[in-house]
């Protein structure tokens, strides 16, 4: 790593090593049973150099080759975008890193005979309660470190440790396929796994009897896993990049109320043990909270370092990457604040409407003009505050930017699903198509 | 010598089956988004991984540092007889020792890095004349790889292939309303693919702008024609995933549903995939478990006659292997996966489609599509209203949805101009994404199609 930064800065103005090793292990369950178990070792290291004012990029994983992606990152800054940043030191005037948890070493000495024992312990659940149900799953650990040195003189590590499974059960109700899905993605481990294995089993029981829907607009009520394809539409509208190139629906409208006012949202790379949680961004950069809509007004954009210099604006930690790419702008942990209802509360308000879990075809539409259209994957049908039975072949479509101002309910239960906490959302009203008129 | 050093170490293994894959890669790569350059450069990765199988489990093993075999085949070994089920096996595949090299005339390694910076900023340039265009983005790509694969039956392949392609898009802005165009050529023909694009550059920068004027479509149930480059992703996406054998072949009750000699649409109707075809994006010579690719018959005149299989899953259905195990880097293990999947051609003029045709929607290109096995949604890139037998106004957000058997057996025209789409994207399975592939198609016709609008 000395090395490469040494031999670099023989070549070229300034630069930067990024560096980064993990060790993934994976358990997959296949219908019912263990299938297979992955160990996957990976490290790669990124040189991004600044000669006369321009930037270059080379990456490897063979660090054998620290002279040959020297010559590529100086080669190819040549032709590359004006860089609008310097590298940052450890003594600019920089915040001081969040003291974040992000590492946990349950997750670190994780031994496969537990994961295997979780995997079967919930399938067998599943099995007793309902064999008809079919499960795959995967448990998943990982274990990375980071190190980022420059030519401005920062030198830090840091390490992240990761938990996830996703839990998937299928069946047949009605002659047609179903899925029931259930997981979870944290820095830590999930210890009590019977309260996914629960909702499936409540999912798949309601799921037998099917309801018909009429295509007409009506409420609209989101899981919190549902939720998070609305959200991805804000992701995109508060990139930092796509306001640099002006595409973004927000774009000169900081300050401006653009939705509801009991919309809170913020992306949050501090919080303990969250998904997208660190304590450095990918370009040394302390992570922060930023506050993104606050009651509806347009506060703050995602901003890594060169974005935000083009713009004449402060970068807000948010320079995402891996060795292999250059940083940009991406969110860390994207949190909507919870409102007052229980979600039986925002069913029980809905005459007729319907209830969304789970989503098809999420970012197929123009999500970035905020527009959705999806197939809904699981859902109900609302009934005078009841929901009747599942509903089938049923499209949901509107804009976000629309939708956030026709909100008729936001709930009080928050989850969080791999990196987005978002309590259940209802809207007044959607266009729900199906094919009956 | 690394390949003794593999060779000696499959000599001597604690499990049933043992393989080994070591890779290299080279990716060069060019994107402007706006005025901007976002990046140019040069990347490398290298490693390898091992796969054992144990009665039915599997082990497998990545890793950056090919010091790390022996370990790793331990390791892999270990774990497989950790997962052992009860039984199963491989089906047979003939040992085979191979080594291919690229040979083009135009090899993108050997063009200098400011002739591909030239290309792409020539394209991005001809996007951002018109005044209407908000942003743009082009990006180049070109891949080297070299692929080595050894298993304890003594199979040693070489094989290396280069990938070359380049994709734009224009996105034309208006207010609150953003409309994209994109379009992409990609194969393993070298870097002639991606010279002389002019016209298609052209042609999305005034489609985005077009976009902006056209309506959005009313949602409900229409006669659809469907252009060649979406119906090749209907035929992937709806069709090609169930077809993988890796879906059905622990899951009777899917594979009742997929029973061979069942009729999935007319006589007119003939679906394949072929790994074979020259210069394609999904095109190769050996799957990543050493199986030569082929032709394989999925649907033949109507009529469900096959499906994909890698040699886990022919073993266990008692069928023929397609060579279809693939995985898109040695971080991964392979799996059922397409390669250049399409509808044959049939007779129908375009023209005369479009003629029989009293109202419905002219549907074209792909934005993207997604499956749950038989509920398919996919969105168009953009449609035309179709009135009286002749194309209308554009109109925009058409997103088709529907039950794949139905839609099959509602196509009632099949055209004579197929065309096969490969670009620099591929296809998504189990977290492996994106890996190469091909889809193709000639002009179908399609009642009944459930479209969301507004």
């Amino acid at each position: 790593m000395e090395k490469i930064l040494e031999n670099a800065m023989k070549k070229v103005d300034g630069a930067e090593v990024y560096y980064e090793e993990s060790e993934e292990r994976i358990m997959r369950f296949k219908s019912n049973r263990l299938h297979s178990i992955n160990v996957k070792e990976t490290r790669g290291v990124g040189l991004r150099v600044i000669h006369k004012g321009r930037v270059g990029f080379s990456s490897s994983m063979d660090l054998s080759q620290a002279n040959l992606i020297v010559e590529k990152a100086t080669e190819s800054a040549q032709f590359g975008q004006e860089a609008k940043f310097s590298f940052p030191s450890a003594g600019s005037g920089l915040k001081p890193a969040p003291k974040v948890k992000v590492v946990s070493d349950e997750v670190r000495n994780f031994p496969l005979e537990k994961g295997i024992e979780m995997g079967k312990e919930m399938i067998e659940s599943i099995q007793t309660s309902n064999s008809e149900i079919k499960t795959d799953l995967h448990i998943e650990t990982e274990v990375s470190k980071t190190h980022i040195l420059n030519s401005s003189g920062l030198d830090l590590s840091f390490e992240n440790t990761y938990f996830s499974f996703f839990l998937e059960g299928f069946l047949i109700v009605d002659g047609s396929f179903l899925w029931i899905s259930e997981g979870k993605g944290s820095c830590r481990l999930v210890h009590d796994m019977k309260p996914y294995v629960k909702r499936i089993l409540w999912k798949a029981d309601l799921a037998r009897k099917v309801a018909p829907v009429k295509t007409k607009r009506m409420p609209v009520l989101f899981s919190p896993w549902a939720m998070t394809t609305l959200l991805e539409a804000f992701e995109l509208g508060v990139n930092g990049k796509r306001i640099q190139k002006g595409s973004s629906p927000l774009l000169n409208r900081r300050g401006e109320k653009v939705l509801d006012d009991r919309v809170t949202l913020v992306d949050d790379g501090t919080l303990d043990y969250g998904l997208g949680s660190s304590p450095f961004d990918g370009e040394g950069i302390p992570t922060q909270k930023t506050v993104l809509f606050e009651k509806g007004i347009l506060k703050s954009y995602l901003f890594d370092l060169q974005t935000a210099g083009m713009l004449g604006e402060e970068t807000t930690g948010n320079g995402e990457r891996g060795f292999g790419s250059l940083p940009s702008p991406g969110s860390t942990n994207f949190v909507l604040q919870p409102g007052e209802k229980s979600t039986d509360e925002l069913i029980q308000a809905i005459k007729e409407g319907v209830i969304v879990y789970d989503v098809i075809g999420g970012g197929q539409s123009n999500l970035l003009a905020g527009d959705f259209s999806f197939n809904v994957g699981l859902g109900f049908k609302i009934e005078g505050g009841e929901m009747v039975g599942r509903v089938k072949d049923v499209m949901v479509s509107g804009n976000v930017y629309e939708a956030f101002n026709q909100i008729r309910g936001i709930g009080k239960e928050v989850e969080d699903v791999f990196g987005v906490f978002s309590p259940p959302v209802s809207f007044d009203s959607l266009n729900v198509a199906s094919g009956e008129k | 010598m690394m390949e003794e050093k593999v060779k000696k170490a499959l000599k001597k293994v604690d499990a049933e089956y043992v393989e080994v894959h070591l890779e290299e890669t080279e990716v060069t790569s060019v994107r402007y988004s706006g005025k901007e350059m976002d990046s140019i450069g040069t990347h490398f990765t290298r490693g390898g991984n091992v796969r054992a199988f144990f009665r039915g489990g599997w082990g497998f093993s990545s890793f950056n540092d090919v010091i790390r075999i022996g370990e790793a085949i331990q390791e892999a070994c270990q774990h497989a007889r950790q997962v052992a089920r009860d039984g199963g096996g491989l089906a047979p595949a003939n040992p085979l020792e191979d080594r291919v090299q690229v040979e083009l005339e135009d090899d993108p390694r050997e063009i200098p890095l400011s002739e591909k910076e030239r290309i792409a900023r020539t394209y991005n340039e001809i996007i951002l004349a018109s005044s209407k265009i908000q942003t743009s983005q082009v990006r180049y790509v070109d891949k080297f790889m070299r692929r080595s694969f050894y298993n304890t039956e003594g199979t040693a392949l070489h094989e290396e292939r280069i990938y070359c392609g380049i994709s734009f898009s224009a996105i034309a802005k208006d207010g609150a309303n953003i409309q994209t165009s994109f379009d992409s050529v990609g194969g393993t023909r070298g870097f002639k693919t991606v010279l002389g694009q002019e016209g298609k550059v052209e042609r999305i920068t005034k489609e985005a702008i077009d976009l902006l004027k056209a309506e959005k479509v009313e949602g409900g149930r229409y006669s659809v024609i469907v252009n060649p480059m979406l119906a090749g992703v209907f035929a992937h996406e709806a069709f090609g995933h169930l077809s993988e054998a890796d879906h059905l072949d622990e899951n009777e009750r899917i594979l009742k549903i997929m029973e061979l000699g069942k009729r999935f649409g007319s006589e007119e109707l003939s679906i394949v995939d072929d790994g074979t075809l020259k210069g394609e994006r999904g095109s190769y010579l050996y799957d990543d478990e050493g199986v030569p690719a082929q032709k394989t018959d999925l649907i033949r005149e109507g009529i469900l006659v096959g499906r994909l299989h890698s040699r886990e899953t022919a073993y266990k259905m008692g069928e023929p292997l397609t060579g279809n195990g693939r995985a898109i880097n040695f971080r991964h293990p392979p799996i059922v996966r397409m390669s250049c999947t399409y509808i044959e051609p049939g007779e129908k003029s375009f023209e005369e489609m479009v003629s029989e045709v009293n109202e419905g929607i002219y549907a074209v290109d792909a934005l993207g599509g997604q499956t749950q096995l038989e509920m398919f949604t996919f969105s168009a890139g953009k449609g035309y209203r179709i009135k009286d037998g002749k194309i209308g106004p554009m109109v925009r957000d058409v997103i088709l949805t529907g039950n794949l058997f139905e839609t099959l057996r509602n196509i009632d025209a099949i055209g004579n101009d197929l065309q096969h789409h490969g670009g620099l994207g591929g296809c998504g399975k189990d977290g492996q994404f994106p890996l190469p592939v091909s889809t193709g198609a000639p002009h179908i016709r399609i009642r009944n199609v459930t479209i969301g609008g507004k």
